[in-house]
């Protein structure tokens, strides 16, 4: 199988030759500067990094690193706006497109936000003077198509095509996460009013880049989150009422745009929601962050085997930074014989790797998952 | 309904004039502030707090609730002051270097507010020193640490480190919390407690001081 069958056959649930495996697929799958730079030093790679989000300060992983580890995924990015895109106001210090300023502490391996322009007392029309970006801005789409063309060229990879956050994300960095979870119970009219609002920008966004690629990528990946470490960080009926109806709406886009499998990222334990998005269209879940309650993937694979397929599953709270290369191989062991029977599973890190992560672990995840041959593969 | 249980109940519907309406008229009662505090507010906090425990409220009403029970404080406090009220306890909180995420650290601290503690929030980003600092200058029985990130449980470790070597280890209680401490961590870095949740940590202050 090439890379890119294995990759699509498992996310259609058919058995692979091998579990496929990412790193840098999408811009939770990467790793961060700091962890980046132990792996380039390891391969012997000199080059400027590139980053694929800048909050998160993670990389696009190098190509001679990617097929060194015989990964199956290739990115596809969105470029940035060219008018009103990212202000510079200092040398650590931006304005992103949304008008969120970030900083980079000295200290930190993140940039952090500084200020969320709508927070407090504000109303409806305040969302509607605020100064949106413009979704059809050229930029966007800047090097899409001659991404997805070299991707095919030069690589058996599968493709990936990244589309902006929906609103839960983008909302929580206008308004501040506590007023926005306040809002759920005190003022939902607002709250309403901006999802609307980050909503009708994203599922521009997201139109004019399936328009310009979506026939030729593989996967279409956005990311919300919703979960906690122990639950949603909203109740069920919120969710219900607020977010689904228009996470359906932005999935259902994607959906007439393109062919591909539709990834959605969202962090903690939601396994009381996975019903409800393979309802609303989602076909991939990333990144089953396993020591978040109820996401145990024996479990998940039971419950929805042939109708969900998981994305992540090696865990970065613990094993991925604490552990040892033998903890390592033994979960990607068990990921695998676990997971990846019959397909619908395809191995990565639940989040972007740290710099706490030791560069063994790291390759003793990738190379392993490669060399092992699973009892049901016998 | 009680007038207290009124009260409780508008707190945890997060109704800000209503909270401070019925504290207004509790006061005008005669009722003292402390027995306020004890039959609504910690009542209400300690009900809410379950439920979110148990996974039947989430972080919006938690939140809405501990910011209710500040409105109803910000008028018991001054009151409070004047009276020979003694806190339960008293607690230094905050999250640690390098870690900016403080919505959980900001419940914690309402909720052990509105129980009765006397708090010193210092924030996010907090450094070791800052919080050695804050455990010199006051008579602090307890100090509660949190972070979000796995990159920033490092700073859990050195400011145990650094409460060894300003001798306090041993003279407060310790508890940390966040997604992803574990027992396991706590005990290794020698802290005393991890709260699995806000309302398991207030429940572990309330012990500590009993």
């Amino acid at each position: 199988m090439t890379h890119r069958e294995r990759l699509v056959a498992a996310i259609s649930h058919r058995q692979p030759d091998m579990v496929p495996i990412d790193l840098c697929g999408t811009v939770d799958s990467s790793i961060v500067v700091e962890g980046y730079e132990k792996l380039k030093e390891h391969f012997g790679i000199e080059a400027e990094n590139e980053l694929c989000n800048r909050m998160m300060r993670v990389v696009k992983v190098d190509e001679r690193i990617l097929r060194a580890l015989d990964i199956d995924t290739r990115s596809m990015f969105p470029g940035v706006p060219i008018k009103d895109g990212v202000q510079e106001l200092g040398p650590h210090r931006y304005r992103d497109p949304w008008g969120v300023e970030r900083i980079h502490p000295e200290h930190s391996y993140y940039y952090d936000q500084i200020a969320f322009p709508l927070s407090g007392e504000i109303t409806v029309s305040d969302i509607s003077k605020y100064p949106w970006p413009d979704p059809d801005d050229p930029g966007y789409m800047q090097g899409l198509k001659e991404r997805v063309r070299w991707i095919r060229e030069n690589t058996d990879c599968a493709a990936i095509l990244s589309l902006p956050a929906p609103f839960v994300h983008t909302s929580q960095y206008l308004r501040g996460f506590e007023d926005w979870f306040c809002d759920f119970v005190l003022n939902p009219g607002i709250l309403e009013a901006l999802f609307d609002a980050v909503l009708e920008a994203t599922l521009q966004m997201a139109k004019n880049e399936l328009r310009e690629v979506g026939q030729e990528v593989d996967v279409v990946i956005c990311a919300d989150d919703l979960g906690a470490q122990n639950g949603l960080q909203i109740s069920y009926d919120h969710f219900l009422k607020y977010v689904k109806p228009r996470l359906e709406k932005y999935f259902r886009q994607i959906h007439e745009l393109s062919p591909a499998k539709v990834l959605f990222h969202s962090c903690g334990s939601i396994a009381s929601i996975i019903e409800d998005l393979i309802e609303i269209g989602v076909d991939v879940l990333n990144p089953v962050q396993v020591t978040a309650a109820g996401m145990d993937p024996m479990e998940l694979k039971k419950k929805y085997r042939g109708r969900m397929a998981f994305w992540g599953g090696m865990d970065s709270q613990k094993i991925l930074p604490r552990g040892t290369v033998k903890e390592v191989k033994k979960m990607v062991e068990e990921l695998i014989e676990r997971m990846g029977e019959g397909g619908g599973f395809v191995l990565s890190a639940v989040h972007n790797i740290q710099p706490d992560v030791p560069l063994d672990n790291i390759l003793a995840m990738f190379q392993h998952a490669r060399e092992y041959i699973p009892s049901f593969g016998k | 309904m009680s007038d207290h249980e009124e009260l409780a109940k508008m707190i945890q519907q997060g109704n800000f004039t209503e909270t401070q309406n019925l504290v207004r008229a509790l006061l005008d009662q005669g009722d003292s502030p402390d027995e306020i505090i004890q039959k609504g507010i910690v009542v209400a906090l300690d009900n809410i707090g379950k439920r979110f425990s148990a996974g039947e409220c989430f972080i919006p009403e938690m939140l809405v609730a501990a910011r209710a029970s500040q409105k109803g404080l910000e008028i018991l406090g001054p009151l409070l002051a004047r009276t020979r009220f003694e806190p339960k306890g008293k607690v230094v909180i905050g999250t640690v270097k390098g870690d900016l995420h403080e919505i959980g650290k900001n419940i914690v601290a309402m909720m052990l507010k509105g129980s009765g503690f006397h708090v010193i929030d210092l924030g996010f980003d907090v450094a070791p020193e800052k919080f050695v600092d804050a455990l010199k200058t006051e008579n602090v029985q307890i100090l509660a640490m949190s972070c979000l990130l796995t990159t920033t449980m490092i700073s859990l470790e050195n400011t145990m480190d650094a409460l060894r070597e300003a001798g306090l280890y041993g003279k407060v209680k310790v508890m940390i919390g966040g997604p992803p401490t574990t027992d396991d961590f706590a005990k290794e870095i020698g802290a005393d407690f991890r709260g699995r949740d806000a309302y398991k940590g207030v429940e572990q202050a309330r012990r500590f001081v009993s």
